[in-house]
């Protein structure tokens, strides 16, 4: 398998918009690049990030799908402005291997962080967890509801030790609002996961995607803690991919 | 070949999720798939890429990991 890494619009700057007349610092439209990209690979992946300053724009996904117009070849998600499959897949397998009963309880925890975040692994987690065999609560102060899309199937409470009760799994995630879009409207450090948090479950496993700030997110003593499976978690990305892309390559998905 | 899949369309995550624990088990084999060679474009404002990942090198998946920038 051969792989071709291109950071885009870093010396390379794409045009995305139809139309455009490229008298500025765009050399290539993205109708070009995908073409000849295609000739190139089997598949392309691509991984963007929200504008947070868009909301209509970015839950559009349009970068992603202006891609997947212009391709000839199968394109998949690395992440995109607002889902993060393969980091979900790789989350649900995850919690497949560490669960002790058939349903167990997971609960994704906002948490807090400096910067303002995108909501893509969140929305994505949420996507997934409506869909697997667990019961699902969402725990976040006023303000950081996730699109409704998203959360449908989901329990949603602001209060987070009531969140925390006989939790199997917390998965800890930091970002900023949908509703004041891609604003960060709480930093409170009373949400950051604790021992004493993770005592309110029933020994709960504790997940995050990485990288993660420590003392922020997630006390020291939680992340180097025996129920910490964030090592683990991340080593199951690899899986992810490669099951999405044998399959892809199949011609299954 | 679908043109496109997100796997957000979840219907099938039983088979997706056993198919990650059947590659966990048995990896992907180079003779399968052929030696990871991995070819690199890096923007010249990022040469601490070029270092880490100098063109034509070899990489495992691993070293692929990464995620949003925070």
């Amino acid at each position: 398998m051969n792989c071709i890494v291109m950071n885009l619009n870093e010396g390379w700057n794409l045009e995305f918009e139809e139309g455009a007349v490229m008298n500025l610092d765009r050399q290539e439209h993205i109708r070009e690049a995908a073409a000849v990209i295609s000739q190139y690979a089997d598949i392309i992946g691509l991984r963007t990030f929200p504008s947070l300053t868009d909301r209509q724009k970015d839950y559009q996904d349009f970068i992603l799908h202006q891609l997947i117009q212009y391709a000839t070849v199968p394109v998949i998600s690395l992440e995109s402005a607002i889902r993060h499959p393969l980091q979900s897949l790789a989350d649900l397998l995850t919690i497949e291997e560490h669960k002790t009963v058939a349903r167990p309880k997971v609960v994704l925890s906002w948490a807090p962080h400096p910067r303002a975040l995108p909501q893509a692994v969140p929305n994505s987690f949420a996507e997934f967890m409506s869909n697997a065999k667990v019961d699902f609560v969402i725990t976040h102060p006023r303000g950081y509801e996730l699109a409704s899309e998203f959360t449908t199937r989901a329990t949603i409470t602001y209060n987070q030790d009531e969140a925390f009760e006989n939790a199997d799994f917390i998965y800890a995630k930091n970002w900023s609002s949908y509703q004041d879009y891609g604003k960060i409207l709480s930093q409170d450090p009373q949400w950051m996961i604790t021992p004493e948090k993770m005592a309110l479950t029933r020994h709960a496993k504790f997940m995050h995607c990485l990288p993660v700030r420590r003392n922020v997110i997630v006390s020291d003593a939680v992340l180097d803690g025996s129920d910490s499976i964030v090592i683990a978690q991340a080593n199951n990305r690899t899986y992810a991919a490669q099951a999405v892309l044998k399959r892809m390559l199949e011609g299954i998905v | 070949m679908k043109k496109y899949t997100s796997i957000h369309d979840v219907a099938d995550l039983d088979a997706l999720v056993a198919e990650a624990k059947a590659l966990k088990d048995n990896p992907f084999q180079y003779a399968q798939l052929g030696q990871q060679n991995i070819s690199i474009v890096v923007p010249k404002s990022k040469p601490s890429y070029q270092i880490k990942y100098p063109t034509c090198c070899t990489v495992s998946w691993h070293e692929l990991y990464c995620d949003e920038p925070e």
